[in-house]
């Protein structure tokens, strides 16, 4: 019973002991300030990635594509039954966007990834028109591909000023094929209309400081006109006969709205257009080179539902996988970011560790008397260890509890934390524009809480066993002489 | 009137004990071939030059140490022999120290010091059933040293002469029948060193407790019953108290 006793007057009259308490808290914090912060950013750059990916994706390996939506759309609908929420074709391809910016006069040209969508069923498998600008359109994306308002009246005012120095087709066949039909939009007088990653249409001002509000110069706004190249599908025959070979197409876009999912590599170099209008420009009417699956229970069914798939769309033609797989790459390096920061970051608990260790063999030093004493007084061996290992365990605690409450408090107020710290400092703790994120993302795990104080009680405990040994091995003789 | 019958006979046999302190090449041989006899309800007096071995004898009967050779039979048990653990528990249960420095312990109040026993003793759960009966025996030997008032101080805050009695209080609270007292007065100014021999003859009269005293005080070992020198790692009859002054109740000494 003396041990709890002891251990307790001990935690409370030695003061070197609070170094141990403190050291093994601030070691607890950061480790979850740390793990909470990273779970949060790779919890945001998961939904992120996800937002505009379906859950599971059925790849034509050919850039031409594959034959049939209806059909395969239909033998999917009927592999999955209702464990699909919706399946929707896209053509993704690559394109040439061409501009030319009024104020400096050049032409501007960039490699684009062209997405065709078909705007009734894509927003159901992915957050597409959540990440759209125009607010309307965000909660009516089928009509994401109309010119309204603002953009309509600015194309119509600048169709009218330019009338005379461009071109009346809007896009030119590929030689040796039939002109292609009308764009799908539905009034008959619109042109081919495009929606622009928020990249393509901005820069960001060098100029600009880290409070301004604007910090993006626009290129293009919905209403401007953009030239897109692409290829026709490959297997098309010349009209002499000669082998298939993909053509250039070239046709001009209105922008109907920007689209901005915040991950600057899709708002970059996505440009998402109707698929029946790049169906026609390439020539492959009735085709799609993908198919995008949202399931109801992405958990439960993903990987059942792929091997399903996979079973019916032969792998020779047809890559299936899940979101993950295809981000596979980028999810694995931050899951091992995440594991090489928490091997680092034990380490600065292990340093409280040694020092728990030399404290308390200082500590044992300091008692050498008192271990005397409890042994002439009939204490064993074992229980003079037990004495110093709850002493041990009890700064573990004590630190170990201080330290979850602290790293918990600034995880919660890490944004306000983060405020402060930059109007103190003047200097931008988190620069908001390289994630595109306004607020720190956090997401605090029990079981990474627990993890890590289970693992600073062991770290604790483990060091004061050496001192706990070295009290018991004291001879009451030479300890009771020890003055 | 105490029962007699059970205070007659011999508590502590010793016999050719040797023990030496070894320190890298040299060997310091401390006791040699040492014989001691003690009387259930004497009080011994053991004189000698520091250095003299006293301490280590007191040791080696305290179970705190053990011989090279030679036995130590306490109440007719060999307690050289015993295991580690009977000797802890030895020393638990039938021995009482008190030592010149006191040794209290500095983190525990005064009734826990005197608890401090039973509390090494018992597990947690056993002593929370055991706490009152404990307090009640600690306060009264508290009482019994004068002590009562001071039981919530702390050692520090005590003069020597009260350090002391408390920790003779320590010493027999679990009712040992041996006391083992290492220089008690030691480091105690005259008035509280008769004090605490006061303490020790009434604790020796009344509850017929067996003292073994070492001291270096020629004028408190002679207040004992019997008197011996330690000399050449021997104890041996100090001259002219060859006739050792035996409480009445025992009668004549057997020599």
């Amino acid at each position: 019973m003396y041990k709890w006793l002891l251990c307790w007057r001990y935690l409370r009259t030695r003061y070197l002991a609070l170094a141990c308490i403190v050291s093994v808290m601030l070691g607890v914090a950061t480790l979850i300030v740390v793990n909470s912060v990273m779970e949060g950013f790779a919890t945001k750059l998961r939904q992120r990635l996800r937002g505009i990916q379906a859950d599971i994706l059925v790849e034509a390996r050919s850039h031409d594509g594959f034959p049939g939506v209806e059909e395969k759309i239909a033998r999917v609908q009927q592999l999955l039954g209702d464990r699909i929420v919706a399946v929707t074709p896209v053509i993704e391809t690559f394109a040439m966007l061409q501009f030319r910016y009024q104020h400096v006069g050049e032409v501007i040209t960039r490699p684009v990834r062209l997405i065709g969508i078909d705007t009734s069923s894509h927003a159901q498998t992915s957050d597409f028109a959540r990440h759209l600008l125009n607010p309307y359109f965000q909660s009516n994306p089928e009509e994401c591909f109309r010119l309204l308002g603002a953009a309509r009246e600015r194309y119509e005012r600048l169709r009218d000023w330019i009338a005379d120095d461009t071109e009346s087709q809007s896009y030119q066949a590929p030689s040796g094929l039939p002109p292609p039909e009308p764009p799908a939009a539905t009034e008959a007088s619109s042109p081919f209309t495009a929606v622009l990653g928020y990249g393509i249409a901005t820069y960001r001002n060098p100029q600009a400081r880290a409070t301004d509000q604007h910090k993006d110069v626009f290129l293009l706004v919905p209403g401007d006109s953009v030239q897109l190249t692409m290829v026709t599908r490959s297997d098309l025959p010349g009209h002499d006969g000669t082998q298939g070979y993909p053509r250039p197409v070239t046709a001009s876009f209105v922008i109907s709205d920007l689209f901005r999912c915040e991950m600057s590599e899709y708002d970059a170099s996505l440009v998402f257009v109707d698929i029946r209008d790049v169906q026609r420009l390439r020539a492959m009417p009735n085709r799609a080179t993908s198919l995008h699956i949202r399931l109801r229970d992405y958990d439960g069914d993903a990987r059942q539902a792929v091997e399903l798939l996979r079973q019916h769309f032969h792998p020779a033609l047809y890559a299936v996988q899940t979101w993950e797989d295809k981000q596979g790459p980028l999810l694995a390096a931050i899951s091992i970011e995440r594991g090489i920061l928490n091997i680092l970051l034990f380490l600065i608990i292990a340093v409280a560790g040694f020092g728990i260790l030399a404290i308390f063999f200082m500590i044992v030093v300091e008692k050498t008397r008192d271990i005397g004493i409890l042994k002439a007084l009939g204490a064993s061996s074992r229980g003079v260890m037990g004495i110093f290992l709850s002493y041990g365990l009890a700064l573990g605690l004590v630190g170990a509890g201080l330290g979850t409450v602290l790293g918990v408090a600034i995880t919660v107020y890490i944004n306000e934390l983060e405020q402060w710290l930059a109007r103190w400092t003047g200097q931008e703790v988190f620069p908001r524009d390289v994630y595109y994120f306004d607020r720190i993302p956090t997401d605090l795990q029990m079981h990474s809480v627990l993890l890590v104080n289970l693992g600073a009680l062991a770290i604790a405990v483990g060091a004061s066993v050496f001192p706990a040994l070295r009290a018991a091995a004291l001879q009451p003789v030479r300890a009771l002489r020890y003055e | 009137m105490p029962d007699l019958t059970s205070q007659i006979g011999t508590l502590v046999r010793v016999e050719g004990l040797y023990k030496a302190y070894r320190k890298g090449d040299t060997t310091v041989s401390v006791l040699r071939g040492l014989n001691l006899q003690v009387e259930k309800g004497e009080f011994l007096a053991i004189v000698g030059a520091s250095g003299s071995g006293k301490s280590t004898l007191l040791h080696l009967l305290g179970a705190l140490d053990v011989p090279d050779a030679g036995a130590i039979i306490y109440a007719g048990q060999r307690v050289d022999r015993l295991s580690v653990t009977d000797r802890d528990r030895l020393r638990n249960t039938a021995f009482g120290f008190v030592f010149q420095f006191y040794h209290l312990l500095p983190e525990l109040t005064v009734l826990e010091n005197v608890l401090a026993p039973v509390m090494i003793r018992y597990s947690l759960w056993q002593w929370w059933h055991r706490r009152r009966h404990w307090r009640r025996q600690a306060l009264s030997l508290l009482e019994r040293c004068g002590l009562a008032a001071r039981r919530y101080h702390y050692p520090q805050e005590l003069s020597g002469g009260e350090m002391q009695r408390a920790a003779i209080a320590r010493a027999l609270l679990t009712g040992p029948q041996l006391l083992l007292a290492d220089e008690p007065t030691g480091n105690l100014d005259a008035d509280a060193a008769t004090q605490i021999m006061h303490l020790l003859h009434d604790l020796n009269r009344e509850n017929t407790l067996t003292i073994i005293m070492v001291t270096h005080n020629w004028e408190l070992a002679k207040q004992a019953h019997r008197m011996l020198r330690m000399a050449d790692g021997r104890l041996e009859p100090v001259p002219g108290r060859t006739v050792p002054k035996v409480p009445a109740s025992l009668g004549a000494y057997p020599s």
